[in-house]
């Protein structure tokens, strides 16, 4: 018995370094930077019992492969993306199961068969999920990942022999063997199971399917769920209250995940402050203003912003006073959407990290933000742009960015002050010249005295 | 602040945070899913034909963000990854070399 045990896992272990790409090679492939980076991966779920700093060893030596060097991204985006994968977590848990279940002597070669089936099927699975150039990469580490493959093919064979030694029976009267029959009892518990596992996949295929076919239950059931949640949520709270919230403050953050975030999003924000106007008033939906020389831009922008992308919607979004921001959208969490954003007397040097979703094309007016010098990063989905006073010289600067129609002072652009020489200052010609030049409808203000 | 209003304010708080839940529940449109990416990836923009750009992070940053927001790997096709939100059933396509986030057609 013991012999046909080996014979099997040998093959096991033949299939792995005969070929040029074993079928556990593939698996070694996807978790090379999940144990190099992270310490776990899914080959846990293949040996659970197996300390994690040893499936970790095994990977040590791809640190010194050349290919990894070169590719180190690409392998931490492979790993990442099938990290915790469902299918591939009980696929990997069926070979644990499969590996220590107990079987009867007739059982145990099928089991082998039963296991290299299972990693020819999770090769597939993998093989199946790579890019082309991924398929490209692991030929050339293939040296590398196939060793480790045999040391997970040696660790399975071992775990084999370890359960064949415990199930080896004892020294008994053959005739007394002759009478039980053994064999028939383990051969109807896998069938039973089989069984078993084809009612559940009917039950969910068929019964469970047809019930949530209906939206409405669907929805209704989550809705009740998320009220539900929250009534936990709302209890856990004013039982903590009561206990003394003050003084456990701490303890409360860390009893829910989803409090923990709530408070982390909102504690912050003071609405009162927020949403008042430079004259005092409160306006909502229409209008918000963002004055750096106030107390509070200052005392915490993170949640300022989170309460301008709350509040603002598809309303004119005023940045005033904001120096020692260059890049001022870089700040976290601006608006989503407005309609117009009007700038003024910020270090705004150019737009990069503008994420503002202008509706219907948008505004943006700029005015004296000396220091802008260039348009890129403003969508190029943008119809009306206006700058006023400042020294931005170059249209050439404007990158992807062909707003339909500027609006500029005369003497604040190289090219319109160019524009109007030509011209003789007539403003309607040097616009003309200037549309045609770049396409662009420029308007030219004359100064106000 | 008094206990009392500590306790309204914080009930309010959830109230508002089980609306946006049972919104992102009820709709499942591009700007849900730009919005909840952005919690994970601040820097990303919308571009022209409902596209984000991711491009400002490293690819496995990306999925692990996806990930977070429910958005699990299927499979490759061409250039593209293509990502599926059981909940939503909404799939996504990461474009490798650019970095750029679409909404399947």
């Amino acid at each position: 018995m013991k012999k046909t045990q080996t014979k099997k896992v040998s093959i096991i272990k033949e299939d792995v370094s005969s070929a040029n790409i074993s079928p556990i090679s593939y698996m070694v492939f996807i978790d090379i930077s999940s144990y190099l980076f992270k310490g776990r991966g899914l080959l846990n779920s293949m040996f659970p019992t197996k300390p994690t700093e040893s499936i970790t060893k095994w990977f040590g030596k791809v640190k010194e492969d050349e290919t990894y060097k070169e590719n180190e991204e690409a392998f931490k985006a492979i790993s990442s993306r099938f990290m915790g994968n469902p299918i591939l977590k009980k696929l990997y848990s069926s070979i644990d199961k499969l590996k220590t279940v107990s079987t009867g002597e007739t059982d145990q070669s099928e089991r082998d068969k039963d296991i290299e089936k299972l990693l020819g099927k999770i090769s597939l699975f993998i093989k199946n999920r790579l890019t082309k150039k991924e398929r490209e990469l692991i030929g050339k580490i293939s040296t590398v990942v196939n060793s480790i493959g045999n040391n997970i093919s040696s660790a399975i064979k071992s775990d084999l022999e370890a359960m064949a030694k415990a199930e080896e029976p004892a020294p008994t009267n053959p005739e007394s063997t002759e009478e039980k029959p053994k064999t028939e009892v383990k051969v109807n518990e896998r069938l039973k199971n089989k069984l078993r596992k084809k009612i559940k996949e009917i039950v969910r295929t068929n019964i469970i399917n047809q019930h949530y076919k209906t939206e409405g239950v669907f929805k209704m059931k989550k809705q009740k769920d998320l009220v539900n949640e929250g009534r936990r949520i709302q209890e856990t709270f004013l039982k903590k209250v009561n206990e003394g919230f003050f003084d456990k403050i701490k303890d409360v953050f860390r009893d829910s995940e989803d409090f923990t975030a709530l408070i982390k999003q909102f504690a912050p924000l003071d609405r009162e402050k927020v949403l008042k106007k430079p004259d005092g008033t409160v306006d909502v939906a229409d209008n918000f203003w963002v004055d750096g020389t106030k107390e509070w831009m200052d005392a915490d922008k993170k949640g300022l912003a989170l309460a301008v992308n709350k509040i603002l919607n598809k309303g004119i979004l005023h940045i005033m006073n904001i120096t020692g921001q260059p890049t001022l959208f870089k700040l976290e969490r601006w608006p989503r959407i407005c309609s117009e954003v009007k700038i003024s007397k910020c270090d705004l040097v150019s737009f990069e990290g503008f994420s503002i979703q202008l509706e219907g094309g948008g505004k943006v007016e700029v005015t004296e933000c000396d220091n802008l010098k260039s348009l890129k990063g403003l969508p190029s989905s943008l119809k009306d742009f206006s700058f006023g006073y400042g020294l931005f010289k170059n249209f050439e600067d404007f990158g992807d960015v062909k707003p339909a129609r500027i609006v500029t002072l005369p003497g604040t652009t190289k090219m319109a002050v160019e524009a109007l020489k030509a011209s003789n200052n007539d403003v309607k010609a040097a616009e003309e010249a200037l549309k045609k030049q770049t396409g662009i409808t420029i308007s030219l203000l004359v100064p106000k005295q | 602040m008094k206990k009392e209003e500590l306790v309204e304010v914080i009930t309010q708080r959830v109230l508002e945070k089980l609306n946006e839940r049972i919104s992102l529940l009820e709709s499942s449109g591009f700007d849900i899913i730009f919005t909840s990416l952005r919690k994970e990836l601040n820097k990303i923009a919308i571009l022209p034909d409902n596209v984000i750009d991711a491009s400002q992070y490293k690819e496995h940053e990306i999925v692990d963000a996806l990930k977070k927001i429910g958005y699990e790997y299927k499979k490759p096709m061409g250039n593209k990854l293509h990502f599926f939100n059981k909940k939503t059933s909404i799939s996504l396509y990461l474009i490798q070399k650019t970095l750029k986030i679409t909404l399947m057609p």
